[in-house]
């Protein structure tokens, strides 16, 4: 797809099907080719994160911290809960906050039923 | 042996004319009217036909096609259709190929694919979207079944890369007249002769230019350098503001008519 061969959303024709996010840049059906490969050489590993999550771990961080992630990065966030959770106390664990949020405060006031 | 589709270019270079080449997606606007709509394009004299497999992600193609093929598709249009339609179109007595996009044939199986266009009397298929070198498989699979292998190069496919390209063809060199998107338009890009003329220093295979001609006097400018002319968008348009009904169907043989007409009076 795409001028790509890499992992895709499909159906039993080769078909793409239509994804869902609410991140808009992570609303497409396909992994880019870098980490399909690197999950291909289990150099990375990737873990599904789903809506709610994401806007939990943004709702973390804004509150925690004073920081608005992005959406996209809000997934990394909400992953990285899973992992802290999974290591246990005292693990030292490095996340990349990709990307700021104050594009995304319409969505997210959206999500969480606030007025703008 | 050579396919029905390298005779038709051998008859049609003693006859020093180009071939016109009519494209449409299977199923389009109803899989019993893509019969009816191909049969109206051969009756008005188009040579050879092209079945295009109506794809999710149409890169290569512009609105037109793209909607038409977002309607197969809604139609439930798949494999089955094309192949059908592919058979119908070779009992009707041209030279047929299939357009496909690389995803559908990996994902039916490349040797099954060839088997299947075989079987239905196809002479190849189109494939924009594989590269050369992703291609090992098919080019097996397709030099196995004795079916062309057909692919598109454009303005922009460099000096290095237009051998490695046009060496690979077989049937007709697909050349992109502009860069760009499938859509007909009001002139055919004059890229497409000086893209005729570079291919040609490479390779002795018909080249066919698809990508922008809607009528006869296009067809006439394009059939007067390329041993092919491609017309989808055209035809399809007319389908999409008339119907298949009788009064499209005419109009599709009279745009067949004309454009058949041009590419034999343009040398």
């Amino acid at each position: 797809m795409h001028g790509t061969r890499s992992y895709v959303l499909q159906d039993k024709d080769g078909q793409t099907i239509e994804s869902h996010s609410i991140s808009a840049g992570l609303d497409y059906p396909g992994v880019g080719p870098e980490h399909a490969y690197l999950n291909d050489i289990g150099r990375a590993e990737y873990r599904p994160i789903t809506d709610d999550q994401a806007m939990y771990a943004f709702s973390l961080l804004c509150k925690s911290e004073g920081i608005i992630p992005a959406i996209e990065t809000a997934h990394a966030l909400a992953g990285a809960l899973e992992i802290g959770n999974e290591l246990g106390k005292g693990a030292t664990l490095l996340i990349n906050l990709s990307g700021r949020g104050d594009k995304d405060v319409q969505t997210a006031a959206e999500y969480f039923g606030l007025p703008l | 042996m050579p396919t029905a589709l390298e005779d038709l270019f051998t008859k049609t270079k003693a006859e020093n004319r180009a071939v016109l080449i009519g494209f449409l997606p299977a199923g389009f606007p109803t899989q019993k009217e893509s019969k009816a709509i191909i049969k109206a394009m051969i009756d008005g004299g188009v040579d050879a036909i092209e079945i295009g497999y109506p794809y999710s992600d149409p890169v290569m193609d512009g609105p037109v096609i793209q909607a038409a093929s977002e309607q197969a598709i809604a139609n439930g249009v798949g494999v089955d259709q094309v192949f059908d339609l592919l058979k119908t179109s070779v009992e009707y007595g041209v030279p047929s190929v299939v357009m496909s996009y690389w995803s559908p044939i990996e994902k039916y199986g490349a040797a099954k694919f060839a088997a299947a266009v075989s079987d239905a009397g196809g002479s190849g298929v189109v494939t924009p979207d594989l590269t050369i070198e992703e291609s090992e498989l098919w080019k097996s699979e397709a030099s196995d079944k004795s079916i062309n292998r057909i692919y598109v190069v454009a303005p922009s496919t460099s000096q290095e890369r237009l051998p490695k390209v046009s060496s690979e063809c077989s049937g007709f060199i697909y050349a992109a007249s502009s860069m760009g998107v499938t859509g007909t338009r009001s002139r055919v890009s004059i890229s497409a002769k000086s893209l005729v003329d570079r291919i040609r220093t490479t390779s002795k295979t018909p080249v066919a230019v698809g990508l922008g001609v809607s009528n006869k006097e296009q067809a006439t400018e394009v059939a007067s350098y390329a041993d092919g002319v491609i017309v989808g968008s055209a035809f399809i348009k007319i389908i999409q503001e008339h119907g298949a009904g009788r009064s499209g169907l005419k109009k599709i043989k009279q745009l067949a008519a004309e454009l058949s007409e041009g590419v034999r009076s343009a040398r």
